[in-house]
């Protein structure tokens, strides 16, 4: 399912000459300001100087909107590595937008203080291939800008038209270059009702006016000296990026009020007739299978299990985004007999099955955790990439994501922890859910390990138990890959102390029962780990990798930190002492304990065995600026702490 | 699993006046047994390069539901923006696993007859594969098979026509190992047109046939005159005319990689040297036509020509055809270096190492009076020696007080291809990527936050490959590399040379032995000991592996410590002087790589003297 249209967003626009006489009038901060914005920006490949969109709204002849936006962008190359951003293209959903008017062309420096004027020639449209996704209409208009240089002006103007107002309305302030002027405006008769709200920007900073000329209203954000922003940070760009979101709520034609996104109740009435509810009940074989599968199923959620497994695991991901086939599913009965789909198309299936065996489910559209805002602030496609079905019993809802292949009944995919979804209760009915998060405690990993010293080698046999999101990919890979890519995959997952470590056998446990701990009962030698000298032993026995796991998370953040799912880790060493040895040194216990994250480290002697106890907990989805420095001082501890060694001395 | 890979190729010469057509057909017999594989082969791609129609797609799905057959899929398309790919596509319906999936296409094209190469195993197993060309009678081709599959064999099946087949049954899998020459040992065949009747004697599409072509399409034309002049122009302003020999090149090499860029768009006129000029912007062909421009003004003897990726499949010297003929570069017989025209990241005397130790179509253009011929060779093209390609590492760690806090230096410098991926792009990297790359060329990444002191030399693109990319850092006061133990100490030593590639887990070996490029790791380390300490194991570092039996001596790993007064010095050499070696020789090989990678793991224990 697309989202409004997330390649504007790096793309610029065009104000109109009275913005440029406008332009003046405003804020220049300070010259030094200025001048010490551009000096931060001395390494960037360029600058955008200007990055303008200029929407006019018209109203059609047929009483439709027509949304025109002149795109406007002018960018100042600073190094000589710019010349291999020669090559450009502006992407677009070709269904819902056409691009057209483009004009392109440098100003190179011609040796002598001027510039000379060299024109692209030639714009070549071309496919746009996303990854993930087998089909969409994804086009892009492709060129190269010529003769450039340090010191050279690229400019790019073009008008690009949106054929879907819902689909319209979105503007990011910078991109991958840093932007001295960012410009977005809208001009629209003054029964064109919009609505609009702004995120990652400081309101201090963004300077808005609304003006009113006779019948037309124009409004105009203007943002000046706009950092680039990073790449693509998890869990997605629109969580960092300074951007706007703008939509028409409604207008007048011929004195009739038009609703288009006045509220959520417009957009789910435009979902809504998206989806086919008839069909696919009239298949003999569907039906069939519907009977088998909860035949011998008791409760109401042990049918829904078995159903929504067999969907899950039968139906195969393939994503069709054209046009409005990115919004509406495919009838039950095509992917019945096609064994394919996208998440839609499987949750209207797993609808219909349902349907077949007497229990009622309800649509849903969610937004996916790359996405940050809920339906009350942005009421509009901007706020869904995905659809699930939800199933209510015993006062609870199951979030059913078919395209989870894993995840535990009654758990909801990953990404959609904390969203908040739009559930649909029957025509013209909704209700707004949050999805819950899942406990830490449900996202464990436990390895529980016995090791001796042989010959000069460790080996030792363990078990390690995955719950929960943990084992989700462990059972993807020993489901589907090959003995070579499973056998790959182990020696990964279940090694420990250095990369010298090989793995003698491994029985897995509970593979196909998604409900249990995935359980790996496994032996194998480690060498090179310890050192010997003078009749000492040294060994680490930290054996979990925390530390290591952590460091990637050291370095200053100033988004903070997301994490994927909360989760616990754990692992229990018992190294047994080799015969004539004793303890020569024991660590002292160390733990570090937060709300949202700790860890803990224990080490004791119990008869023959040294017992090290290690646990590491992620609390949160996300560890805000403002507690990064106790995040640092967590993973300083710990670095700290892990180069704590055991020593065992010969008696 | 694969019950079927046939691939027919039938040509057809109907209209006299124009070329054949080719009918190339694929048919797929293939058996899904897991969801991997269902994924892996419930989408159908075809590639539509000079095709001119699909003449026919039929698809069944075998599965415990029944058969489905059908003709009409949904086609959907793809072209890329530089025009040079474009495919159709479809998704298999009703696939699941334990299903047959059958698919079966023709496609209608323009003859290939230069040169095609079909490689008819993967890391599937092939039960039966199977090749058929069909042609008149008059067409003649040359064949070479490789690697398993068989030669072609002609016969006649109809009057006026010849139908060659080869088949093998039981293919089996073939999975890529490291250092090895992966793509180069699958079954495939080769082939091209070789003669037609009636024709002159000459071979079609052979190299000497080509080179003629390439010569009239490289030189100006009639209508760059202007071009040439500007040319002209340029070469007296660079004043390359005073240089001697290699720093002609340089100089026409830096002037033109440092202010074109390359497209891919390849046919939209970027080949002409007036657009180039103007726009700065340049095809491939038209990057190498500017080159002969510039050379053929500045009096440089060149020859130019073309070469295979040999980590793809390496150039057969004993089989002409053209799909080897896939990079571009120039030679210098007075100077004896080549040069990449279009790679911008290489500079003369580095063709990219996967063009090397390979051979290569080489081509002399001969403008003698009016008479235009060309010499062709084929030649072989020379790894560089070790000694180009050195990564010296000069590691200092003063640990302060009683192991109160430590000051560590390191030097590193990179030449030739140990510098490819950094010399050409560090001046342009924006300072928060280079802040953790300059730790990780120090090996100091997650060890330190930052260096205290940074000095970087020689990281520019006017120095790559001229002068060694260097880099001096100092990071502290943090006991990096150090552990506690009670009253000892103990310092990981070998992990100051940074994780090194190890080759532990045994496995069944297939393919032989091929490096990237020829190497050579020093490094040196030196640890001051704390007054009132004293290192209980220093031998621990002494540690050789030389091969047996390889002589002369072409790779070893070699570690030697001492101490004097307080200061630990340890020498490490590692090198590799041989890029081949046959698959028995994969042991030693594989020995002397995980003698560094056993370094990493080197501990030296400190303990207070007289305790």
């Amino acid at each position: 399912m697309i989202s409004a249209d997330p390649g504007s967003a790096y793309r610029y626009s065009f104000w109109g000459k009275a913005a440029w006489a406008l332009t003046g009038l405003m804020l220049f901060s300070t010259a030094a300001a200025f001048a010490s914005w551009m000096e931060r920006q001395a390494d960037a490949f360029g600058i955008v100087l200007r990055q303008q969109q200029a929407v006019e709204i018209d109203i059609g002849r047929d009483g439709d909107l027509v949304i025109h936006a002149d795109v406007y962008e002018e960018t100042l190359l600073q190094k000589e590595f710019a010349r291999f951003f020669a090559e450009q293209s502006i992407p677009y959903p070709s269904a819902f937008t056409d691009i057209g008017n483009i004009r392109a062309w440098t100003h190179t420096p011609d040796g002598n203080g001027g510039y000379r004027k060299e024109m692209v020639r030639e714009f070549r449209t071309s496919d746009l291939a996303t990854s993930g996704v087998f089909y969409d209409d994804y086009r892009q208009k492709t060129f190269y800008f010529p003769a450039l240089r340090p010191g050279a002006k690229t400019v790019l103007n073009y008008r690009k038209t949106y054929r879907e107002p819902r689909l319209w309305g979105y503007f990011v302030f910078s991109g991958a270059l840093p932007v001295l002027h960012s410009e977005f405006s809208v001009t629209a008769p003054a029964d064109v009702v919009l609505g609009y709200r702004v995120f990652g920007v400081n309101e201090k900073e963004l300077a808005f006016e609304k003006q009113q000329k006779g019948n037309l209203v124009s409004y105009r954000w203007v943002l000046r000296e706009v950092d680039k922003v990073p790449g693509s940070a998890y869990p997605g760009i629109l969580h960092h990026a300074p951007h706007l979101v703008v939509y028409v709520k409604s207008y007048t034609y011929e004195g009739e009020n038009r609703p288009v996104l006045s509220g959520l109740s417009d957009l789910f009435a435009w979902y809504e007739q998206f989806l086919d509810l008839e069909n696919g009940t009239g298949i003999p074989e569907m039906k069939q299978l519907v009977d088998e599968l909860v035949a011998d199923r008791d409760s109401e959620p042990e049918k829904v299990e078995a159903l929504y497994n067999w969907v899950r695991r039968n139906i195969r991901y393939i994503a069709f985004e054209d046009g409005l086939g990115g919004f509406a599913p495919r009838s039950a009965g095509t992917v019945w007999s096609r064994r394919y789909g996208d998440c839609k198309d499987m949750a209207n299936l797993l609808f219909h099955m349902l349907e077949m065996a007497g229990i009622p489910s309800h649509h849903t559209w969610i937004g996916t955790r790359a996405i940050p805002y809920t339906h009350r602030e942005v009421p509009t496609p901007m706020a869904d990439n995905h659809m699930i079905l939800t199933y209510r019993h015993g006062g609870r809802e199951y979030f059913l994501d078919a395209t989870d292949a894993y995840s535990r009944f009654g758990i909801p995919s990953e990404h959609i922890q904390g969203r908040e979804a739009l559930v649909r209760l029957g025509h013209d009915a909704y209700e707004l859910v949050e999805v819950p998060v899942v406990a830490a405690e449900e996202n464990r990993k436990c390895d529980t390990v016995k090791m001796y010293l042989e010959q000069g080698q460790i080996r030792g046999c363990g078990t390690l138990c995955l719950r929960g999101y943990l084992r989700n990919a462990a059972t993807d890979v020993l489901q589907n890959k090959g003995k070579e890519g499973t056998d790959e995959y182990l020696s990964g997952l279940l090694a420990q102390g250095n990369n010298k470590f090989f793995l003698d056998s491994v029985v897995v446990g509970n593979l196909s029962d998604h409900s249990a701990d995935l359980v790996f009962e496994y032996s194998f030698r480690l060498l090179d780990y310890q050192t010997e000298a003078g009749g000492e032993l040294f060994l680490n026995p930290h054996f979990s990798q925390f530390a290591g796991d952590v460091q990637a998370g050291y370095a200053e953040n100033p988004y903070g930190h997301y994490f994927p799912f909360k989760s616990v880790r754990q692992r229990l060493t018992r190294f047994r002492i080799p015969d004539r040895y004793q303890v020569g040194h024991l660590p002292g216990d160390v733990s570090w304990e937060e709300p949202d994250f700790g860890f803990s480290l224990s080490y004791r002697q119990e008869g023959s065995y040294v017992l090290i106890a290690e646990e590491f907990y992620i609390n949160t989805l996300h560890i805000k600026p403002e507690r990064n420095s106790a995040w640092n001082e967590l993973v300083r501890r710990l670095g700290e702490a892990s180069k704590e060694m055991l020593v065992l001395v010969k008696t | 699993m694969i019950l079927l890979d046939l691939r027919a190729v039938e040509f057809e010469w109907n209209d006299p006046e124009s070329g054949p057509d080719e009918y190339y057909t694929l048919h797929n017999r293939v058996r899904v047994h897991s969801a991997e594989a269902v994924e892996a082969f419930n989408k159908v791609y075809i590639p539509m390069d000079g095709v001119h129609e699909i003449v026919r797609l039929q698809v069944r799905v075998i599965t415990s539901r029944g058969v489905r057959s059908t003709d009409s899929v949904q086609l959907l398309d793809y072209r890329d923006a530089g025009g040079e790919v474009h495919m159709k596509y479809f998704a298999v319906e009703g696939v699941e696993e334990g299903a047959e999936v059958e698919y079966l296409y023709t496609l209608r094209m323009d003859a290939r007859l230069e040169g095609v190469r079909e490689v008819f195993q993967d890391t599937d197993h092939r039960r039966k594969a199977e090749f058929m060309l069909i042609a008149p009678a008059g067409m003649t081709f040359a064949f070479r098979a490789y690697n398993g599959f068989p030669g072609p064999v002609a016969d006649t099946v109809s009057p006026g026509k010849i139908c060659y087949r080869a088949s093998v049954t039981d293919l089996e899998p073939l999975r890529s190992e490291q250092y090895a020459p992966y793509y180069d040992h699958l079954a495939r065949l080769e082939y091209r047109l070789q003669s037609m009747q009636p024709a002159s004697g000459d071979e079609l599409y052979s190299y000497r046939h080509l080179a003629g072509q390439l010569d009239a399409y490289f030189r100006p034309r009639s209508d760059e005159k202007k071009a040439m002049k500007k040319i002209e122009k340029l070469i007296r302003h660079l004043g390359v005319a005073q240089l001697e020999m290699p720093d002609r090149i340089r100089t026409i090499e830096d002037f033109i990689k440092e202010r074109f860029t390359l497209t891919e768009q390849s046919d939209a006129g970027y080949d002409r040297l007036d657009r180039i000029l103007r726009e700065h912007v340049a095809s491939r062909r038209g990057l190498l036509r500017l080159f002969i421009a510039a050379f053929d003004q500045a009096g440089v003897n060149y020859e130019y020509g073309l070469t295979s990726d040999r980590e793809g499949v390496s150039f057969d010297p004993e089989f002409e055809t053209y799909t080897y003929l896939e990079h571009y570069f120039f030679y210098f017989p007075a100077t004896g270096q080549y040069l990449a025209p279009s790679e911008f990241f290489y500079r003369l005397g580095f063709l990219p190492y996967n063009w090397t130790h390979n051979y290569g179509l080489f081509i002399r253009p001969l403008h003698i009076g009016a008479i235009d011929t060309q010499w062709t060779e084929i030649r072989f093209i020379p790894a560089l020696p070790a000694e180009e390609n050195v990564d010296f590492l000069d590691i200092r760690y003063d640990i302060l007080g009683e192991f109160d806090s430590a000051r560590i230096r390191v030097r590193r410098s990179l030449s030739g291809y140990q510098s490819t991926y950094i010399q050409p792009v560090y001046s342009f990297l924006p300072e928060v990527d280079l802040k953790p790359l300059q730790l990780e060329l120090l090996n100091l990444q997650g060890k330190f936050q930052s260096l205290r002191f940074l000095e970087v030399k020689h990281g520019s693109m006017s120095d790559l490959y001229q002068r060694p990319f260097e880099i001096d850092g100092t990071a502290g006061p943090e006991l990096a590399f150090i552990e506690k133990a009670g009253n000892r100490y103990l310092m990981r030593v070998g992990e100051l040379i940074g994780e090194q590639v190890e080759l532990y887990q045994e496995k069944e070996r297939r393919l032989p032995v091929q490096n990237e490029y020829n190497r050579i790791f020093r490094r040196e380390i030196r640890v001051t000991v704390p007054p009132g300490y004293e290192v209980m194991n220093l031998e621990d570092l002494n540690y050789t592996v030389v091969p047996e039996n390889d002589q002369p001596v072409t790779m070893a790993f070699e570690s030697a410590a001492r101490l004097e007064g307080n200061q630990i010095t340890v020498s490490v050499n590692e090198y590799y002087r041989k890029i081949d070696y046959p698959v028995e020789q994969f042991g030693q090989f594989r020995r002397v790589i995980n003698a560094a990678a056993d370094f990493n793991k080197k501990v030296i224990v400190f303990r207070k003297t007289g305790v």
